[in-house]
């Protein structure tokens, strides 16, 4: 049975758009969902501030929701579009960019929920600082984006770059492995931001007048737990723009393969588990605000902590790549 | 093209280290990052105690992570002994 | 299908502000010589503008007594959300009238006006008060 290139090409490109929709609706729906969970219990708390929480409940699922635009933009490409080579190389790339950017917007989905929920009951609390309270969920739920940004990034890299010149036999598991460490490794960056932001707007309700340090630190706390989505980035740029040396032998392309998927799943959990540790440092931010120096140390030795096994995935996927 | 034993050794042994190092590092990453939480929280509660709260954390995190090393081991070994 | 005032307004602010914007971004594209991405970025801001009215409009039709036809029809709300979105994109990508990353650009309007309202509300201009 013999298939032609084409056919080949637009099985990956359907399934790719398949897997980008798919996977980047389930973020979406889970933020969106739990934030319209928050503003009805907010509303049955204080019926009052009504029309304030559906308004801050609806911009905040319109930033939410910008996750699952990317993965529609994706998706859209991929369905629309002739990818017409004579090169084997191009399923792999149609393939990866839906995985990358379905994979990427999960965590941001997820992560931008939070902040419009805790925004949602905070004002049902202390309805005077809705103005303030809607900025800090904002800026954290903008923050949260990025992740699924650098998703999206790549992704256009993998569409509108040339790759159909390079050996097809270590440069397709190099391209899956791209798609794969910027996506998953987007996932544990974006619901980290997100659970840093949640606190931060919880602390700005409780104690208004401590909303900018609050801020402050949520901004930092959510810069550290970035940096293991920026490690994803690196990765597949590498695997992206380095040429590889055309061979016949599985172990090369298994070795690119094995790197992208070594930084992608081992950038989750330092994510979350940073994000874990500045929640909590944000959220005892607002409630002492004398110990912040205390706090402020204590959260980033903690996360440099946290950080270290995302540094040894990194460590692992550059030997993968550099030495083997 | 043909693909010989050893070249199925080499390439299993390259993806296993890399799904061992990826597949390590969620549990101590979410491990340390609640141990953190929780030294955070307390020193929210106590500010005086800062450094012996921190102290004790770093101890905590450092037993947590002996996981990761484990799986770090393991992928070297996976990349250069086997 | 009514919705509540405040809602309503807060709709019509972001809905001129996204399309004022774009159209202001577009003019100066216009000037330089660009008219596809001009046109593309219109094109997005326009239905980046229908889906957030749609956001909140259809959030009555979704309160059902009974739970099945209130899980259903927010379903089809969001499904019919997504495929007036993908218009502009599958416009874009067919015809080489519109450029494409102007229309993307243009879908996250709306997005970028209440970010910039709000950034702007409480940091650049906090020393008027």
């Amino acid at each position: 049975m013999e298939q032609d290139i084409q056919t080949w090409i637009s099985v990956a490109a359907y399934s790719g758009a398949g897997i980008a929709m798919g996977c980047g609706a389930i973020g979406a729906a889970i933020g969106e969902g739990y934030t319209a969970a928050q503003a009805n219990y907010a509303i049955s708390r204080n019926p009052g501030a009504s029309g304030d929480i559906v308004k801050s409940m609806l911009v905040g699922q319109a930033i939410a929701e910008s996750a699952s635009i990317f993965a529609l933009v994706v998706a859209m490409i991929l369905l629309f579009t002739n990818f017409s080579t004579e090169s084997y190389v191009t399923v792999s790339v149609v393939l990866s960019a839906g995985l990358c950017m379905g994979l990427g917007a999960i965590g941001s989905g997820i992560g931008s929920g939070f902040p419009a929920g805790a925004a949602c009951i905070g004002m049902s609390r202390q309805p005077g600082t809705s103005a303030r309270l809607t900025t800090n969920m904002l800026i954290g739920s903008a923050v949260c984006q990025t992740p699924s940004i650098f998703a999206l990034v790549t992704s256009f890299i993998l569409l509108f770059t040339n790759f159909s010149d390079r050996p097809l036999s270590p440069t397709w598991a190099a391209i899956i492995g791209a798609g794969l460490a910027s996506g998953l490794g987007a996932i544990g960056s974006g619901v980290g931001g997100g659970l840093v932001a949640e606190t931060s707007c919880e602390g700005t309700a409780r104690n208004p007048e401590m909303a900018a340090p609050v801020t402050n630190i949520m901004l930092l706390g959510q810069a550290v737990t970035q940096t293991t989505a920026i490690y994803g980035l690196l990765i597949s740029f590498i695997l992206m723009f380095k040429t590889f040396p055309a061979s016949d032998s599985l172990a090369p392309s298994m070795a690119l393969l094995g790197a992208g998927l070594c930084m992608g799943i081992g950038a989750i959990g330092p994510g979350i588990g940073e994000g874990l540790t500045a929640r909590s440092a944000v959220q005892w931010v607002s409630r002492n605000p004398k110990s912040i120096p205390e706090l402020t140390r204590s959260m980033l030795v903690g996360q440099a902590v946290a950080e270290s096994t995302g540094i040894y995935a990194l460590v692992i996927a550059l030997i993968l790549i550099f030495v083997m | 093209m043909a693909i010989e034993g050893a070249d199925i050794i080499k390439a299993a042994a390259f993806l296993g280290a890399g799904l061992s190092m990826g597949l390590g590092a969620i549990g101590p990453g979410v491990g340390e990052g609640m141990a953190a939480a929780k030294a955070c929280e307390a020193i929210g509660r106590n500010p005086q105690e800062a450094g012996l709260l921190t102290r004790t954390m770093l101890v905590g995190q450092a037993v947590s992570e002996s996981t990761g090393i484990y799986s770090l081991v393991v992928a070297l070994l996976l990349l250069f002994v086997v | 299908m009514t919705t509540t005032p405040p809602v309503r307004e807060l709709q019509r602010k972001y809905g001129t502000q996204a399309m004022a914007l774009a159209i202001g971004i577009s003019l100066v594209f216009l000037i330089l010589g660009h008219k596809a991405v001009c046109r593309g970025l219109v094109l997005g801001a326009f239905f980046s503008t229908i889906n957030f009215v749609l956001m909140a409009q259809t959030l009555h039709m979704k309160i059902k007594p009974e739970r099945a036809g209130a899980s259903l029809s927010a379903l089809g709300n969001i499904l019919f959300r997504y495929v007036v979105m993908a218009i502009p994109l599958f416009l874009a990508i067919k015809l080489p009238r519109f450029e494409l990353v102007a229309t993307v650009a243009g879908l996250f309007m709306v997005q970028s006006v209440i970010l910039a309202d709000h950034v702007s509300r409480n940091f650049l201009f906090s020393w008027r008060e």
